[in-house]
């Protein structure tokens, strides 16, 4: 019996080792298709839709960006904008009636011509359908055709920041009678859309016949790996030629990797932590300056966030038009004396009569705001004032962010156009959100009167305004700005960043 | 003697449809417990209050919950799982296309683990209370108690990582590989690619592997010890006086009645792994059924939660139903 056994396990053994040996092999044996460019891009969220009027997320927009020209572009690795399908555009004095020359000989995926006509349609397609993005055309009252190649937008009101809006993907025209964009999507855009197949990958072809020339690869492939740690392993595997959607936890070690090429830019991505100025006691100007001293911002900008972010220190990122360096200066640095200090004569001495205070997080799609938010605890804590986090699901979270039912929060915020209007009106503006409670009556009138100019040096004066004053009043820790980032493969060449969130396949090739 | 077997298939229906009732109301009452309003959820921070008002309306969703579940329910008895919030097409489409990856990696798990977890088992019960019986064991908890997240990781990161296979997903997106079928590998092999069939096996062995290593070391602990309670009984001592082989009391007295729990378990489990692998779908980026739920429920898709639970209910309650009339052909004792 003995003897037999052996002779068993080792059978099974070699037989393993056969098996082994063969699947490694074939690895190098068999090599899929080489004949075309293909460019495989590896992301972490599935798309909800790719019809321009109703995408509102950041995978979405990866697709329908590529799929689709805006009217109005951006300039490679900035947030200028660039003409695009619209060649140039011009305001009235009062910005309130815009007109867009459009290019001459674009054309969609199905043949048909981009003209006036069918920029009216689209955006009126867009008005009507009332999806997600729709609240962004709620400026527009209505779109005219002067001739085939101009269209004119007449505004409710006057916005200056109009030309940075129609950059948003809503602005994409689509071909009349259309149907089903939602799963196929017909543009003028460098790609085509060739399958869907959902929660698994997106296969888009070139467009040989685009405006600008066909783009420098036959065919890019978007697969999603919803857990980023398997997208890192498949980027360092050559699996995926590019990876966008890297934790900030990889960033280090995959930068250090040598076969791995890395892109990053400031982004305008902002995260902050906000106070309920309804409620004691965040309704006193002298406790929010206290928490604002009480943080160690480099702490976590160099421990925490090892180097990814940068310090935000007032309502605007440095990389928006308006931006006014002098906030570096007056802005709030980490001071736990003076902390005390305006502690007590807040009225709390050493935290005495404060309540524990709780701060509502969702860090499941932002791992590191945990522990960003634990930091915060421990500062805060230091000067007396005692915190409970409470990390919640995004959707709960915002259950809670809209009935103004916490203390505290932290959240991060995308604009919709690159302009410091998308950013003071909707978190400042007691008109805007108003998540906080803030109510200045001079922030109100500064806001619609930035918006609402036209002049450019009146403007930054403005906004130049409206930060001091803002940060003077402290509704809000300001924390930091998020760096984008984007890893490649050695052999990726022209692949661009931009600080908004705006991906282009067109220019990338593949040596 | 058959009108009893026909009276027990039809009482075990019925049951299974009052189960699938049940399902349906608690799913329906779970999803609008949950905290957090699906228009909010996919309308983003940025919503207005009026585009909030206006989604919630459209959805039906400010009606009571009576009328909800009632309307849920007309259109239930249609054949129709109603649509995606999000998505906006039909909760059956969806469904559909994501089952068959699902189906395909648990049976695959559910193979490999037949295969482990057996074998063992009687190996363990043949050779109980020896150093190879207990290592087995031991093996078998520890194989049991492994969480998914960090068996799949460390599968992740041996097969791609240490011996450079390819993983993530179910085939390298180079391929083009025409459905059939919707199993990759059954797929594969009618387009004619063996390239493609070698790659999407590679990629289904650590995903199967992690959802199977528990299931085998519960079945290699359960027949161990279904076998050895079998040969304490007289039937497998008169059979062993009887002087038979060995083998033929094995195989022919204690391996069938040892089988009965070990059907039970496993046909049930086979339910409990199309919705377990939500980790694992994630970890490997599998686009099955588990990740359209745990996606549906981040973004309280009440209509997409509804739908594939109910899905899931269904195929827990069938396999259920089936083993139980296995029952019948297998123990003759239960048709008495």
């Amino acid at each position: 019996m003995a003897p037999k056994r052996v002779t068993v396990i080792i059978a099974v053994v070699i037989a393993i080792a056969i098996i082994v040996a063969i699947a490694i092999s074939f690895t190098k044996l068999f090599v899929p298709p080489q004949g075309e460019r293909i460019l495989i891009v590896g992301t972490t969220y599935d798309p909800k839709t790719l019809d321009p009027a109703l995408s509102y997320d950041i995978a979405s927009s990866i697709v329908i960006q590529n799929v689709y020209d805006t009217l109005i572009g951006y300039k490679p690795g900035t947030a200028e904008l660039a003409p695009k399908l619209a060649e140039r555009w011009e305001s009235n004095e009062n910005a309130t009636v815009w007109t867009f020359y459009l290019r001459r000989n674009v054309k969609f995926h199905d043949g048909s011509e981009l003209t006036a006509d069918i920029v009216k349609y689209s955006i009126e397609r867009a008005k009507q359908l009332q999806g997600p993005p729709a609240f962004l055309l709620d400026v527009i009252d209505r779109v005219e055709v002067v001739d085939r190649y101009t269209v004119r937008f007449v505004l409710k009101y006057p916005f200056s920041p109009f030309p940075s809006l129609a950059a948003f993907t809503i602005f994409s025209p689509v071909p009349l009678n259309a149907t089903n964009l939602e799963e196929k999507p017909i543009g003028t855009g460098p790609f085509k859309l060739d399958t869907w197949k959902k929660g698994e990958q997106i296969v888009l072809v070139a467009n040989k016949n685009y405006w600008r020339g066909p783009p420098k690869v036959d065919k890019v492939i978007i697969r999603i790996y919803p857990d980023p740690s398997t997208l890192r392993v498949a980027l360092e595997k050559g699996e995926v030629d590019i990876a966008l959607g890297i934790q900030p936890q990889d960033i280090e070690p995959l930068s250090k990797n040598p076969n791995i090429k890395m892109v990053s830019i400031e982004g305008v991505v902002i995260e902050w932590l906000g106070m309920n100025l309804r409620k004691e006691p965040f309704n006193n100007t002298l406790f929010r300056k206290a928490v604002n001293y009480a943080i160690d911002y480099n702490y976590i900008l160099n421990v925490v966030l090892r180097g990814t972010a940068k310090r935000l220190y007032g309502p605007l990122p440095p990389a928006v038009f308006g931006y006014d360096p002098e906030v570096e200066r007056y802005g709030y640095n980490y001071n736990p004396e003076l902390a005390k200090k305006l502690l007590a004569e807040a009225g709390y001495p050493e935290g005495k009569g404060l309540r524990e205070l709780e701060l509502i997080i969702s860090s499941a799609e932002r791992a590191e705001r945990k522990d960003v938010a634990a930091i915060i605890q421990r500062n805060l804590k230091e000067i007396g004032v005692n915190v409970r986090i409470v990390d919640l699901d995004w959707p709960s979270f915002l259950d809670r962010l809209f009935n103004h039912n916490f203390d505290m929060y932290m959240v991060d915020w995308f604009p919709d156009y690159v302009d410091p209007d998308d950013w003071i009106v909707p978190l400042f503006a007691s008109y805007g959100l108003n998540l906080d409670g803030y109510n200045n009556t001079q922030v109100d009138g500064l806001a619609l009167k930035a918006r609402q100019t036209a002049d450019l040096q009146v403007r930054a004066a403005l906004y130049k305004q409206l930060q001091k004053t803002i940060v003077d009043d402290a509704p809000w820790i300001f924390l930091y700005v998020p760096k984008l980032y984007a890893f490649m493969q050695k052999n990726v060449e022209g692949f661009v960043l931009y600080p908004v969130y705006y991906i282009d396949f067109y220019p990338v090739e593949k040596r | 003697m058959a009108k009893n077997i026909v009276q027990y298939v039809f009482y075990r229906v019925l049951q299974s449809l009052l189960s699938i009732l049940g399902a349906i109301v608690i799913v329906f009452i779970l999803s609008r417990v949950l905290p957090g309003n699906p228009a909010v959820a996919i309308l983003g921070p940025k919503a207005t209050p009026e585009n909030i008002e206006r989604v919630t309306r459209e959805w039906g969703l400010d009606r009571n919950y009576l009328e909800q579940f009632a309307i849920y329910f007309s259109r239930l008895l249609h054949g129709d799982l109603g649509d995606s919030y999000v998505m906006g097409y039909s909760v059956g489409r969806l469904i559909a296309e994501r089952l068959p990856a699902s189906f395909e990696l648990v049976i695959a798990a559910f193979i490999i683990s037949l295969l482990i977890g057996i074998p063992l088992g009687i190996l363990a019960a043949r050779r109980h209370e020896t150093k190879l019986d207990l290592s087995l064991t031991a093996l078998s908890v520890l194989g049991f108690s492994l969480p998914a997240l960090l068996l799949g990781v460390l599968l992740l990161l041996f097969f791609g990582v240490s011996l450079g296979l390819p993983v993530g997903g179910r085939i390298d997106p180079r391929y083009s590989v025409k459905a059939y079928t919707g199993f990759m590998l059954i797929d594969t092999l009618l387009n004619g690619n063996l390239n493609a069939f070698l790659d999407a096996l590679l990629r289904i062995i650590p995903p199967a592997l992690t959802l199977a290593i528990p299931l085998a070391g519960l079945l290699l602990k359960l027949t161990r010890n279904s076998i050895l309670e079998v040969m304490m009984q007289d039937f497998v001592k008169t059979a062993k006086m009887k002087r038979l082989p060995e083998r033929v009391v094995m195989y022919k007295h204690v391996f069938r009645n040892a089988l009965l729990p070990i059907i039970t378990i496993a046909g049930l489990y086979f339910a409990v792994l199309v919705t377990g692998d939500i980790v694992v779908e994630t970890i490997f980026a599998w686009p099955g059924l588990g990740r359209l739920i745990w996606e549906a429920v981040t973004l309280r898709d009440y209509m997409v939660i509804q739908g594939s639970v109910l899905v899931v209910s269904i195929i827990y309650i069938a396999a259920n139903a089936i083993v139980d009339i296995l029952y019948l052909y297998i123990d003759p004792r239960i048709r008495g």
